[in-house]
């Protein structure tokens, strides 16, 4: 009997010879298919981030607290910027000490020398007096238009790892929304990275939600606010361009 | 009418399909999570997993899209669609762990609710290949699952047949919304014209083998033959048709199976009650109509299942008139006995 004689119904104990050698070849050919695809997507997915998450070990980091540019822990060599658990900015009680010195539980985030803290609630604590750290205060650097991505900083930094592009897109500006600082990414052409974090106008922090996760090119003046720089805009200033 | 849950009957070839695909599956996880582990040492769990279950439930959509063409091309390719409904409760699986990973990860732990994220969160709703990829994917899930919950024929008996079919055509529209998804979504990151090219490709098998098995039906559909002055239909000679076998031709707008079995000649719908499942290219098997989706069987003269099944399809009057098959068109109610016409030896 041909191959296409036989006449097989999956309840049947067994199929016919035919019929089975057909299957088999193609049961084998059909995964090994999908492995090559499952293989070739992750390869052409990379698009991954480098950043750290030291998730599960957090530590108490010293420090003072400065909030008049971007919340941050000032602690010397380092300047952590602050965010909170979830997609919530830092905690309240972090600026409630601005300009002191504390001791906070937190879990570091870091990439490409941008440092981020994810604050513990409720661990802030009083830590002697006096100012730690280089970053009280600031420097006005001139006015620059910088093309680049906003994004943000605690994905970006470390936890998402991709925290960027299109596929975090609504992850990014969930995190805005709970009160974390929108980051500009600019990258040069050999790749490197500057960080400079965004200030808009209380009421204009919504609209720089639909300029998230795509080419913009901003403009206003930025400062050196401890080893972070922070421009000041607007949302006129933050314009959206076709391609990085 | 009532209608029960009965226990899945697990016999030798449900145990091997189920045992592939369970293999086939966690291979294909394994091999996507190993080598983005190894290639992006910063990739965190949470995105191979991800993109691990999404690219596995749409490389699956695909294999299924494509078993029902390719089953009427080449019957060979049966025994892959007789539990093919074993893929279907797979797929919705897989795309429901690839929703429940995402949405923790990008939707979750924040000031809005995590649903209203995805259906709302980016909010660019008029921005051509901005716009938000998530709300297919959800649609699409939606779809995925449903018609996973009511694969099991205690569904399939207690929505009719029809029904339950019309539900599950919606993978068409699942498949488009997931195509959405994908060029949207990971179409639109840096290396994206790679996946759109995937997904092209995807698309022109998928298309291209159901235009291929089209075109049959659509030669057998053309075949009409018209009606003598008595309103009987000349189906041609009845030594063309097979031992054991049928032809279809269409009568009334209707495909028409006429077996030849034993020196009889018995004709019924072509159409099988349980998945319309293309009894025309059954089998006569212990002097039942077989279809070859499932196995689901009648009895040639009566159109109804042996007992205890309950099933009733169409019979249509046949005569033997000098060697050639005559057909009246119009069909008889379901499970109508119909005296099979002799084939003169």
């Amino acid at each position: 009997m041909k191959p296409d004689e036989e006449f097989y119904v999956g309840y049947l104990a067994k199929s016919p010879a035919a019929t089975g050698r057909f299957t088999r070849r193609v049961v084998a050919g059909l995964i090994a298919g999908a492995l090559a695809v499952g293989a070739g997507f992750a390869v052409v997915l990379p698009f991954y981030g480098e950043g750290i998450f030291e998730y599960g070990h957090p530590k108490v980091y010293r420090g003072t607290v400065v909030c008049a540019g971007v919340p941050r822990l000032s602690a010397g060599e380092v300047d952590y910027l602050l965010v909170g658990p979830g997609k919530h900015g830092a905690p309240l009680e972090v600026c409630a000490a601005e300009g002191k010195v504390v001791a906070v539980e937190a879990t570091r985030i870091a990439r490409d020398g941008g440092e981020v803290l994810e604050v513990v609630p409720g661990s802030v604590k009083a830590d002697g007096a006096g100012a730690l750290g280089a970053g009280v205060g600031g420097t006005a650097l001139g006015e620059f238009t910088l093309r680049g991505e906003i994004v943000d900083p605690k994905c970006y930094f470390g936890v998402m790892n991709p925290g960027e592009g299109r596929l975090h897109r609504a992850c990014a500006i969930l995190c805005l929304r709970g009160g974390i600082t929108p980051v500009l990414v600019v990258r040069d052409q050999a790749g490197h990275e500057i960080h400079v974090a965004l200030r808009v106008p209380a009421g204009e922090a919504a609209g720089l939600l639909a300029r998230v996760a795509e080419p913009v090119e901003v403009t206003g003046v930025v400062r050196r606010e401890g080893r972070w720089l922070v421009m000041g805009t607007d949302l006129e200033r933050v314009r959206a361009v076709a391609s990085r | 009418m009532s209608v029960g849950y009965q226990a899945v009957g697990w016999n030798r070839q449900k145990k091997l399909y189920d045992g592939v695909l369970a293999g086939g599956v966690a291979g294909y996880l394994a091999v996507f999570c190993g080598v983005g582990a190894w290639l992006h040492g910063g990739a965190t769990p949470e995105t191979l997993l991800i993109r691990a279950l999404g690219s596995a439930a749409f490389v699956l959509l695909h294999v299924i899209l494509c078993i029902g063409p390719l089953a009427r091309l080449d019957r060979r390719f049966l025994p892959l669609l007789y539990n093919r409904r074993h893929l279907g409760v797979t797929l919705g699986v897989l795309a429901a762990g690839h929703a429940a990973v995402a949405v923790i990860q990008f939707h979750a732990l924040g000031v809005v609710d995590p649903l209203a994220n995805v259906l709302a969160g980016e909010g660019n709703w008029a921005r051509g290949a901005g716009f938000p990829f998530q709300v297919f994917g959800f649609f699409a899930l939606v779809i995925l699952v449903l018609m996973a919950a009511t694969s099991h024929d205690f569904w399939l008996a207690n929505l009719t047949a029809p029904v339950w079919k019309a539900l599950h055509m919606l993978v068409y529209a699942a498949y488009a919304l997931l195509v959405a998804h994908v060029a949207l979504g990971a179409g639109q990151s840096p290396q994206g014209g790679v996946v759109l090219g995937i997904v092209a490709a995807g698309a022109v098998v998928v298309v291209g083998l159901h235009l291929l098995a089209a075109g049959r039906g659509a030669v057998v559909d053309g075949t009409q033959p018209a009606p003598a002055g008595d309103g009987w239909i000349d189906a041609g000679p009845a030594g063309d048709i097979p031992e054991n076998r049928a032809k279809v031709v269409v009568a009334s707008g209707e495909r028409v199976a006429i077996f030849r079995y034993n020196g009889r000649i018995s004709a019924v719908s072509a159409v099988c009650q349980h998945q319309n499942g293309p009894l025309g290219e059954g089998r006569v098997i212990d002097g039942c109509i077989t279809c070859p989706w499932h196995g689901y069987q009648y009895l040639p003269d009566t159109g109804s299942s042996p007992p205890p099944f309950t099933e009733k399809i169409p019979t249509f009057r046949v005569a033997v008139r000098n060697g050639r098959v005559w057909l009246h068109p119009k069909p008889l109610p379901a499970g109508t006995r119909v005296e099979p016409a002799l084939i003169a030896s």
